[in-house]
């Protein structure tokens, strides 16, 4: 696996942008990205995280490197000596399929209850398990207790909302069963948000 | 006389790319002490646009102020552009603009002065247009240069357009093409072709004073002009102040040409990450949306068009009349209602 480094120091925005950019199409490697100017830094952090780019970064208050992973494991800083590192957690897959996992119940499937609800919480805990990752997460009518405070499968849903998988809430839902001030996890959303990330699913997996 | 000074040479950002950034605005402004008093009808606590004064039955004043350091290159569309900016903000508000003052900064031992000729004869001009009359102004020695005007109108108590009176199933129109910041960024690197540069330019040029006209033919009480906070930060304001939420389809934006490219290729200009800062905890970003479109929508905008929120029947005609000035004024969107703790801006 190669790496190279651009040099965007000397450089101001929106150029280092478009250098990262430009170097890392059609590049498999790890990139390094040096430069010497704070927006620039956190312009290129935020658009690396935006697109789902896995970095680390180091700065001595004057340069920063940015480290941007081939792999989605945070590569290890070179140079380090000079350098204060702070890992950065960012999240995601660089190319995610747009699928999208859609809970229209608290419970996994019709029968007992007791077991729709075991079921749900085995559900929940195994999908960061299966790759690929799904892009979003909508939680409807009942669907949407799972994302309460008091739900059991709250740590999963946060884990994954932090691994940068959206999770949609329905705020009808939520007024209904009166638990919108118990929301803990994912964005309180709206039929038209909710109906436009189904729409434009690759395809919706209902547990 | 022909000019060869390059005004872009003074600045690494300029025109609404230039304002602080919004969300410490906020912070900074809040419980400043202000007088209170009855006749003072939309005043800064409201992010419109102007503040109005009533002062009488039939009359109310507007009053706003704009100014910013060079955007293009060459001084006299400089000056136009600024002037065209400034007036923006009464037009926003549905009124008439009627005087104006220069503000001016300019460095007479580093510049030419006629340069700066050449930027005041733009303002004139562009006033001119508007039907405006410039009254004087104030100069002060000062690098890089800025320019702008103070401007005073009117319109009826009454009729008063603000940000604050969208309501459920309005239709929202966009005036004027997105894409300002992003062109005079690429056009600072070279990377804006000369054609793309000047349709950018008489964008911009282009006085919101023919869109008050049409705003106040059909009686629209909810508008703003789209400029330093771009598309989702006004939107988002807009949506605030009614209590509403915004659904904005991304493949609606009229967008000026070449912007798309220049995004694709890197070029997002550093407001556009300090807008997107500013919304995003009231903006919900479609699950595919384009994040090109997405930059787009956050794009500071310098003398951008008019945000409309009209009723869907008269839609129509409104957006056949607006054509008439602003080929590119399209349906963006829709008014819905604002869930408890949800976004202001849906943008899909």
């Amino acid at each position: 696996m190669g790496k190279k480094t651009t040099d965007a120091r000397g450089q101001l925005c929106p150029k280092p942008l478009i250098m990262t950019k430009n170097a890392l199409k059609d590049f498999e490697g790890d990139l390094e990205v040096l430069i010497d100017n704070q927006t620039a830094f956190e312009n290129v952090k935020r658009f690396l995280t935006d697109n789902g780019k896995t970095f680390t970064t180091a700065s001595d208050g004057k340069n920063y490197t940015i480290l941007v992973s081939s792999d989605g494991t945070p590569a290890e800083v070179t140079s380090a000596e000079n350098y204060c590192t702070i890992p950065s957690v960012t999240a995601g897959q660089a190319k995610r399929p747009p699928h999208v996992i859609c809970f229209k119940s608290d419970l996994m499937g019709e029968g007992d209850e007791a077991l729709g609800r075991i079921l749900i919480q085995a559900f929940c805990n195994t999908i960061k398990e299966a790759e690929p990752l799904p892009s979003a997460m909508v939680f409807y009518n009942s669907g949407v207790r799972l994302t309460a405070r008091s739900s059991p499968v709250l740590p999963a849903l946060k884990e994954l909302e932090e691994g940068g998988i959206r999770i949609l809430v329905c705020g009808t839902c939520a007024d209904y069963y009166e638990i919108n001030d118990q929301i803990a996890a994912g964005i309180i959303s709206n039929m038209y948000d909710i109906t436009s990330c189904l729409t434009k699913a690759g395809h919706i997996i209902i547990p | 006389m022909k000019n060869t000074f390059d005004l872009m040479t003074t600045v690494e950002y300029g025109g609404c790319s230039a304002k602080l950034p919004a969300a410490e605005l906020e912070k900074l402004l809040a419980g400043l002490p202000v007088l209170k008093d009855s006749r003072l009808i939309i005043g800064s606590d409201s992010h419109d646009d102007a503040s109005v004064w009533k002062i009488n039955e039939d009359t109310a004043l507007i009053s706003t102020t704009d100014f910013f350091p060079p955007v293009c290159s060459d001084p006299y569309e400089f000056g136009q552009i600024a002037a065209a900016n400034s007036l923006s903000d009464i037009y926003a508000m549905g009124g008439t603009a009627l005087t104006a003052l220069n503000l001016v900064m300019f460095p007479s031992s580093q510049i030419p002065m006629e340069i700066l000729r050449k930027i005041l004869e733009g303002g004139a001009d562009k006033c001119i247009e508007a039907g405006v009359v410039l009254t004087g102004g104030h100069t002060i020695d000062d690098y890089p240069p800025k320019y702008g005007l103070a401007v005073t109108g009117t319109v009826h108590p009454e009729r008063i357009i603000s940000n604050s009176a969208a309501v459920t199933d309005d239709i929202l129109i966009l005036t004027k093409a997105l894409g300002t910041g992003v062109i005079m960024a690429g056009r600072r690197i070279g990377e804006a072709s000369d054609t793309d540069y000047q349709s950018a330019l008489e964008s911009m040029k282009q006085l919101n004073r023919w869109a008050a006209e049409i705003m106040q033919e059909y009686e629209i009480s909810c508008a703003t002009d789209i400029t330093g906070f771009s598309l989702l930060g006004h939107g988002m304001q807009l949506a605030k102040e009614s209590g509403v939420c915004l659904n904005i389809d991304s493949y609606a934006l009229p967008i000026l040409p070449g912007t798309l490219e220049l995004l694709d290729y890197g070029c997002i200009p550093g407001a556009a990450f300090k807008n997107l800062s500013y919304v995003e905890d009231n903006v919900s970003f479609g699950c595919s949306l384009d994040y090109n479109l997405k930059m787009l929508a956050a794009d500071a905008q310098t003398s951008g068009g008019i945000l409309l929120c009209v009723k869907e029947k008269n839609a129509e005609s409104i957006l056949m009349k607006l054509r008439e000035h602003y080929p590119a004024a399209i349906v963006i969107g829709r008014v819905i209602p604002h869930t408890d703790g949800g976004p202001y801006v849906s943008f899909n």
